[in-house]
């Protein structure tokens, strides 16, 4: 019996806490360099959809910049679980930018890759990209940005779809004195079924142990019986 | 009879007929005195038809005149594509002029230019609200006693997709070279433009059969209606 009553006990101090935004990562996996200090700021509610009841998350992701010469950059992905439904994605604007000098003697290996896409089931949609160069030797400087990218789908109440990630990532190699790129934010809603709230689990913990009171008592009965029969 | 036969074999015709690299009128305006050659030919993007035009511009001076200094050159280039054309490239290579001193143990190792030749080149790059003014001014020092005006050069180009906006592009490039009596020699510049602009679907074959069959039975009308 004291165990079934600090089990109730446990509820209760449970049913102090609530559903949280945090949840978020019940279904959004972020992996790759210092994902522990992005900032992630967002919201969750509630909403009923069909006479069904959902939870909506809205997350703002920015990547952390790190810079170990002779690499500099950021990089991030996001893998979201099918039992999720991806209703917004926006990949914000990248710009880079590349100074060299050929006369002041550095080294002109400058190496920059960037991958930036939205995974959706098989395939990869990458942002669009905008380059430019303007030269006048010994000095060249090149520009290259990102268009802001937007996917948006409505939710029906259906869930298991294909998976979804997207990946975010600059990595250069001798970035030099005065070259410098920005860090994206990455702006992402998504439908998931309602984390249970503490009352639900309270409520199930009373009717468990209302089952086993009943068996119990049950029990009891039996054997009182039996010893009348003996 | 003979007219609507000629007529139908017009239109038969017209169906083998591609699209001409002189369409890009329809897209591009071109500043005058310009000399350029160009092409176009059939691409497909994510699905979608496109015709892809090219052209080759050669930066020769507008104006080239003589004063007290020396040669006196003027080169420019305006262009404008509308938003019915997507920009993929545009790359533009200024005049440059070139001089090497003949060698004089009083000067110092390195020094600046001793002359008064000069020279100025601009570009203005305007796509959709996006702008971008390169001024590039003077004459700089290659090397020991070797010497450039202008050369200098610009290039933008984007990727196309299918979410990618259809905007105007506008390029203007002004640049002015001043010669002295140093010796200089010049080459003008170049610029390559490279654009998409939509294909209009082509009518079936089966259009043009339904179309002329509809013709033939007017005409057979029309003489039935003359011979009663």
């Amino acid at each position: 019996m004291k165990q079934i009553w600090s089990a109730v006990a446990l509820l209760a101090v449970t049913g102090s806490a609530h559903a949280a935004f945090s949840d978020y990562s019940r279904w959004l996996t972020l992996t790759e360099w210092k994902v522990e200090q992005s900032n992630v700021t967002g919201t969750s509610e509630l909403f009923t959809l069909n006479g069904r009841q959902y939870e909506r998350f809205n997350l703002t992701i920015s990547p952390t910049a790190i810079g170990y010469w002779p690499i500099q950059g950021f990089s991030l992905r996001g893998n979201l679980s099918n039992q999720a439904f991806l209703t917004h994605l926006h990949l914000g604007e990248l710009t880079y930018v590349i100074k060299h000098d050929y006369h002041d003697g550095t080294d002109p290996e400058i190496g920059v890759s960037l991958d930036y896409f939205h995974q959706l089931g098989g395939r990869e949609y990458s942002v669009g990209k905008l380059f430019e160069t303007v030269a006048e030797y010994p000095l060249v400087e090149t520009t290259t940005e990102t268009r802001p990218y937007l996917y948006t789908q409505t939710f029906r109440g259906a869930f298991g779809g294909p998976e979804q990630a997207f990946y975010s990532s600059l990595k250069a190699w001798q970035m030099g004195c005065c070259n410098s790129f920005t860090v994206p934010e990455i702006e992402l809603s998504f439908v998931a079924n309602p984390v249970p709230e503490p009352e639900t689990y309270a409520l199930m913990g009373t009717g468990l142990l209302a089952g086993l009171l009943v068996r119990r008592r049950k029990q009891l009965g039996k054997s009182q019986c039996d010893e009348v029969q003996a | 009879m003979m007219k609507p036969m000629i007529a139908a074999m017009g239109l038969l015709l017209a169906t083998q007929v591609h699209a001409q690299f002189s369409d890009y009128q329809r897209y591009l305006t071109v500043s005058d005195g310009a000399s350029f050659s160009g092409d176009s030919q059939r691409v497909r993007y994510e699905g979608q038809l496109f015709e892809s035009f090219t052209l080759r511009f050669n930066l020769t001076p507008l104006a080239e005149q003589q004063n007290d200094i020396g040669q006196q050159l003027t080169f420019g280039l305006n262009l404008k594509l509308s938003d019915q054309a997507f920009l993929e490239r545009i790359q533009i290579q200024s005049a440059s002029a070139n001089v090497v001193l003949s060698e004089d143990p009083s000067l110092p190792h390195m020094y600046p230019y001793p002359g008064v030749a000069n020279g100025d080149v601009t570009f203005v790059s305007q796509l959709g609200t996006r702008k971008r003014t390169v001024d590039f001014t003077g004459t700089r020092r290659n090397s020991w006693l070797s010497y450039t005006l202008g050369g200098g050069s610009y290039r933008l180009s984007q990727e196309f997709d299918s979410q990618a906006p259809w905007i105007p592009y506008a390029l203007d490039y002004q640049q002015h070279i001043q010669l002295d009596q140093m010796g200089w020699s010049w080459s003008p510049g170049y610029a390559q433009l490279s654009f998409l602009a939509p294909v209009a679907p082509v009518p079936e074959p089966e259009t043009y059969a339904l179309m002329s069959a509809g013709l033939l039975a007017l005409v057979l009308r029309r003489r039935r209606a003359k011979k009663s």
